[in-house]
Order: C-alpha cells, then structure tokens, then sequence
C-alpha cells in the first residue's frame, strides 16, 4: 500500500513497511528511513532512530493532508495526485490571486492594459494592512474579476494576466 | 484590596494575551476580573481565565473591543470597579479614558489629557521638543501637494510619512524619492483614517542605520516618575517588533543614563500616572530622539519585569488604585538579560501577510528562565479579523549569550501546526550572526536574506509522517475524521510497549 504526498516542491510516493513490532520502514521516493514508532494518540508519535527519540506530530488539516512537525519544523502534508504539483498557481502563469482573504481596496489595471513583472495591479487590505499584488509576469490584462470593495477569500482570481508569449506558459 | 465590602472588579476591554496576562495578575491581588469577546471567540483563553465573560453582539466582531459605549455599559453593569484596556484598541483612546471616569470608575491608565496629548504625535513632538528633549526633524500642516513635496524636499529623502494619531506601523510609509511620495502619502492617509479615524500625516526625516530603543516608566500621578531603563526593540518587520531585548546591547552608559533621564522628564512633565513607554531613535554615533510615547502597557513589557523583578501589571493596578508608588529610583536595579519573540500566524516568504487558521495543535516550550504569554491555545482560531499575535515567549538568563541560547533552545521546542507562522523565521533571525554579536539597526529584516526554501531541509520524514498517520490513525486521504483515539489494530499502536531505545547494559560507554 502506497500514497503519493506533496509538501511544498517536494512529492514522493510513500510505501510504509512494518518490519518486526514497532520497527518500521518507509520508503519515501528513493530514499528509506528506518526506525522505530509508536503511535501514542491524538496524532503523537515517538520515533526512535538510531537511538535518538523524537517526538513528533502528525494532525489532520481536516482536507486529506496533515500539518506534521518532524521534531525539526513544521510543515504542510497534502495527498498529491501524482502527475503535477497541483494547488496553488504557478509562477508565470499570470494569475494574481488574494495571499489570503480580505478586501480589494484599489484596483490598479482594467480589461488591455500593458503590466510589466512586479508591477502592483491591484490593492488588498485585511487586518488594515495593505498589501500590494503585484503581476509575476510581463503581459496584457485579460480579466479584472472584482471591484474596488469587494471581499474575497483567499486564493481568488484578482486578475488574470496573458504572458507575453516570448514569456511562454508552461510553469 | 480584598475584603468583602471592597472587592475590586475589573473588567479587562481586550483579547487575546495581553487580556490573559492582566488577568492573572489582577486574579492575584484579589480582582475579580471580567472578559468581554466577540462571537466568533466564545470560549477563547482570555475568557477562561476571567471570572465572568461576556459576548458583545455585533456585525463587526472588532466592536467588542472597540465601542465605548457598551464597554462602559457593562462595566456598570456587571458591577465593575476599574477598567484595564490592555495596549491597542483602545488604549489610548482619551475619550474611552475619560468616559470611564465619567461613569465613576477607575481608568487603569494615564489621565485623558495626557492620553490625547500624546496620542496626538505632532503635539507630542512639539511638547518634547519645549522639555528640550531632542526630536526628529519633521515638518506638519502639509496641506497639499506642493506642500508634501516641499517639506520632503527640504528634509532630504528618504522620508517617513507618518499618522499623527498612528501607531504599531500603521499609517507609515517611507520614501525613497519624490516620485513615489505622493501615492505613499494617499495610502497613508487612508490606512491612518481606517485604522484611526484621522487621516492627519506629518514627515519625518528617515533616520538610517537607526536602532529603538525605548524606556519604561512607571508614575504614580502626583509627579513621582521611575524608570525601568530601557528595551531595545530593533528587529522590525513592517516597523513591526518582532524580536525585543533588555537591557539594550552596545549602548554607551552614559548615553543609557541621558535617556532614561529624558524619559523620567518627560514623565514628569505631565505628572505621568501609570506605566508608559517613551521611545526614542538611536542612531549611529548613539545621538538619540524622541520618537513617541505610548500611554500604555507595551507588548514587550515582560523583557523588563523579568529583568527589574516587577509586575509592571501590578503597579498599574496599584497605581489606579491611588496607592503611592512605595518604591524609589535606588530601590530598582536590572538583573541579567531577557528576550522576547513574538510568535505570529503571519507567512515570512509574502512579507510577513497575516496567514490566520486554525491553530490544530500549539506545544509552548519550558525549562529554567522560558516564559510563554499565550493568547491561544491548541485547536483555536485565529481568526483574520485581528491581530494574528498567537504568543510571546521570554527568555532570562545572566548573560545575554545565554539569553539568547535559551531563546533558541525554546524556539526548537516550540510546535505549532494549522498555519503559517513566522517561528522559522524567528529561528533564522536568532541564528543570525548579526543579532549574535550585539546590536542591529531596524533595517536588519530588510536586509536578512531570508527564504523558506533555504532553510528547509528535505521533508523526507514528514512525507512519511503523513503516511504514518495516514495509516495509524485512519483519517488520512478522504475521511477527514480527527485522529482521536489510535487505532487499537494498527500494528504499532501503543498499548503498554515501550519503545525501542538502545539500552546501555555493559555500563560503559557504547
């Protein structure tokens, strides 16, 4: 039985082996991790190798994936669908999407402008910080999807820009 | 303060940590202490540990902390004797102040007037500035345009463009030449107006490489001013504190005394009652000016209660109560150094955005000399409408190697899941070699070259992690159940086995 898991740029297939009572081998891409583990509940686990105990957590984002933190930091766990990264937009694409929910307060760009790359389009404000969104890509306005005042959650479409083609699309 | 008849009520106008902390201090001098919280926070820490708490009911979850008219109304209601209002909403807010004492309580913080005439930066400028104390160059009544670009001009750039009525980095902007001037100033303006309600800016000379350096002061009301010597608060992100020390590395001892003297004076000078903070800029050759004062508890409070002694919520307390303050300058000394970091649900790698979420899981760190002043607790919210601070660990130690040390330590131990936090960020910074040797100047963020990726090191084993859990708990890929109970089946369920460790039997080493 194996996964394939996401964590930021990093993916893998994931094949778990309990070897002999708590040892376990996982295979994580072509690298194998061996140890030993015990499962103490409420997403704790203590992993021991070679001879150091950590602990660590695995939580449920409550999406398939887990928050996980490996003794070392934290990171974010997703179940990937295996052929691409998927989630979040790619860089060059064009797409400059809300960091996180908030209010549009200006937009900077209508439908045929020209943008250059890291020029700001559009203005966000949340917890009265405001936030600049600026285009990844040198190109032309194709879409503006809100107006000035509008709420939107995080990872709307603000605006979407069509790369210069010398630019390409592929991500 | 409590006996029966007398019992003193408080009720604290504020949320998250700092609301906690008053409490507990306020719990120990014998307060009974009343919450109040929005909606979407029932339940939250800061009600668990008042005595009574109370929903406010309003579109704008922020109207909780916010409206001085219902504040004061419960308070009565509820039988309350004092108002604490923590630092930020409104904390300085004169006629919260004022309409507190109005309705017959106990403010625990400066009179109005002192609140507004400091809280009005300009005028508090002009006031430092006639006590002698040296201020930034500045320029005000900037009318217009012309007027904007004239004074910039005249200044030099860069220039802050600042809100008078501004604070915690609200409202500022700084500007590198005249072609940008204009927008900041709009952006300004408008920020200043939302956050505010008063769009007023002034200009500031840009003062670079800059360190703050700010002093505690503690007054009784009736012009007996002490100081807690000072707080250096260099690290800033979005002239947001993030990392804060006491006492202030590399500062020259008699630069050390000049500016305490000059905050006890400006205390004096309003017959300061309470605890305040006067903040001043330090620059290269450690000539330094006034900058602001805020009229309230700061954030970064516990580096100086840790290194005084003191519980700075205490005094306030006290002082509100109209006791003396029975303590003189000789009597309080520092002691070894402390560290604060501020823990927040914010993402380093899109300039520090706030990333609210459910905080699943929070580990606070411990150990000798490690303080934790948490607003939450695991399987809260943080939710976007506020401050998206989740805690603040301190660290104390003799020496501030060892201050430092023990920060690190406690950032390593620290786990937080759910969300993007800045404690990889705050790790990096501690591990800076810059901030290691002594002082740094409040470009320091700006210039760290900080990213995610760099500091990452292959998520080998978290990848397997999510297949462990996946496996042990059931709940990964598509139920979405919580990882309650382990899976008495799962073949590496705990029961009563140990786990397997190398065990020494020889007795020596292996």
């Amino acid at each position: 039985m194996s996964r394939r898991w996401r964590c930021g740029d990093e993916e893998a297939q994931v094949i778990l082996n309990v070897t002999e009572g708590h040892s376990i081998e996982v295979q994580v891409g072509d690298v194998t991790l061996s140890g030993a583990c015990v499962s103490r509940g409420e997403g704790l686990f203590d992993v021991s190798i070679d001879g150091r105990v950590i602990r660590m957590h695995a939580v449920s984002d409550r999406h398939g994936g887990f928050w996980v933190h490996d003794g070392v930091q934290a990171r974010h766990v997703q179940p990937s669908e295996g052929k691409s990264r998927s989630g979040g937009p790619m860089k060059g694409s064009g797409r400059v999407t809300a960091p996180m929910p908030g209010k549009v307060v200006q937009v900077a760009v209508k439908v045929g402008d020209r943008v250059e790359a890291g020029q700001v389009v559009a203005v966000l404000e949340a917890m009265k910080m405001e936030q600049a969104l600026k285009s990844d890509v040198a190109g032309a306005v194709a879409q503006v999807l809100v107006e000035p005042d509008t709420q939107v959650d995080m990872s709307a479409l603000i605006v979407q820009i069509t790369p210069d083609p010398s630019e390409g699309e592929s991500g | 303060v409590s006996d029966e008849n007398t019992k003193q009520r408080l009720l604290i106008a504020n949320r998250g940590e700092i609301a906690v902390r008053v409490a507990r201090t306020a719990r120990c001098m014998g307060f009974e202490t009343v919450a109040v919280c929005s909606e979407l926070e029932r339940g939250a820490l800061h009600t668990q540990v008042c005595d009574y708490a109370i929903v406010i009911e309003d579109e704008n979850p922020r109207a909780a902390y916010m409206n001085i008219e219902r504040l004061v109304d419960i308070a009565k209601e509820w039988g309350c004797t004092a108002v604490h209002p923590g630092y930020g909403f409104l904390a300085e807010n004169a006629d919260f102040a004022k309409a507190v004492e109005d309705a017959g309580l106990i403010f625990v913080g400066p009179r109005a007037p002192t609140i507004t005439l400091m809280g009005g930066k300009i005028e508090a400028r002009t006031c430092m500035e006639n006590a002698g104390v040296p201020v930034i160059p500045g320029r005000h009544d900037l009318d217009d345009v012309d007027a904007l670009k004239a004074a910039a001009q005249e200044l030099g750039y860069p220039v802050l463009i600042k809100a008078s009525a501004g604070g915690g980095g609200k409202g500022m902007r700084r500007v590198m030449s005249e072609d940008e001037l204009e927008a900041a100033a709009d952006a300004a303006r408008r920020e200043a107006e939302k956050s505010f309600g008063n769009g007023t800016v002034y200009l500031e000379k840009f003062v670079s490489p800059a360190r703050h350096v700010e002093v505690q002061i503690v007054g009784d009301g009736s012009g007996k001013v002490l100081h807690f010597g000072e707080r250096d608060c260099s690290v800033q992100r979005r002239y947001q504190k993030i990392v804060e020390e006491a006492p202030a590395p590399d500062l020259r001892d008699d630069v050390r005394a000049a500016l305490h003297l000059a905050a006890v004076q400006a205390g004096e000078a309003v017959q300061y009652r309470g605890a305040g903070t006067v903040e001043f800029v330090v620059g290269p050759d450690q000539s330094f000016y006034f900058l602001e004062m805020n009229t309230r508890l700061q954030v970064e409070h516990p580096i100086t209660e840790e290194i005084y002694g003191v519980d700075l919520v205490a005094l306030q307390l006290s002082v509100a109560l109209g006791e003396a303050l029975e303590i003189n300058q000789e009597d309080v000394s520092p002691r070894g150094h402390a560290v604060e970091v501020r823990l927040y649900a914010e993402d380093p790698d899109l300039d520090f955005m706030p990333a609210p979420g459910p905080l699943l899981r929070f580990v606070a760190p411990t150990g000798p000399g490690v303080r934790v002043d948490a607003g939450f607790q695991s399987n809260d919210e943080i939710v976007a409408d506020f401050d998206p601070m989740i805690a603040k660990l301190i660290t104390w130690a003799p020496t501030r190697e060892e201050s430092l040390a023990r920060m690190r330590a406690a950032l390593q131990d620290t786990v937080l899941l759910g969300l993007r936090s800045n404690l990889e960020f705050l790790k990096f910074v501690l591990n800076d070699p810059e901030v290691q040797a002594g002082a740094v100047d409040t470009g320091f963020v700006g210039r760290a070259a900080w990213t995610s990726e760099q500091q990452e090191s292959t998520p080998t084993w978290a990848l397997a992690l999510a297949e462990i859990a996946a496996r042990s708990g059931g709940s990964g890929g598509t139920g979405g159940a919580t990882l309650g109970e382990p899976d008495p089946y799962s073949p590496w369920s705990a029961g009563k086995v140990h786990l397997p460790i190398h065990t020494n039997t020889s007795g020596g080493a292996s």
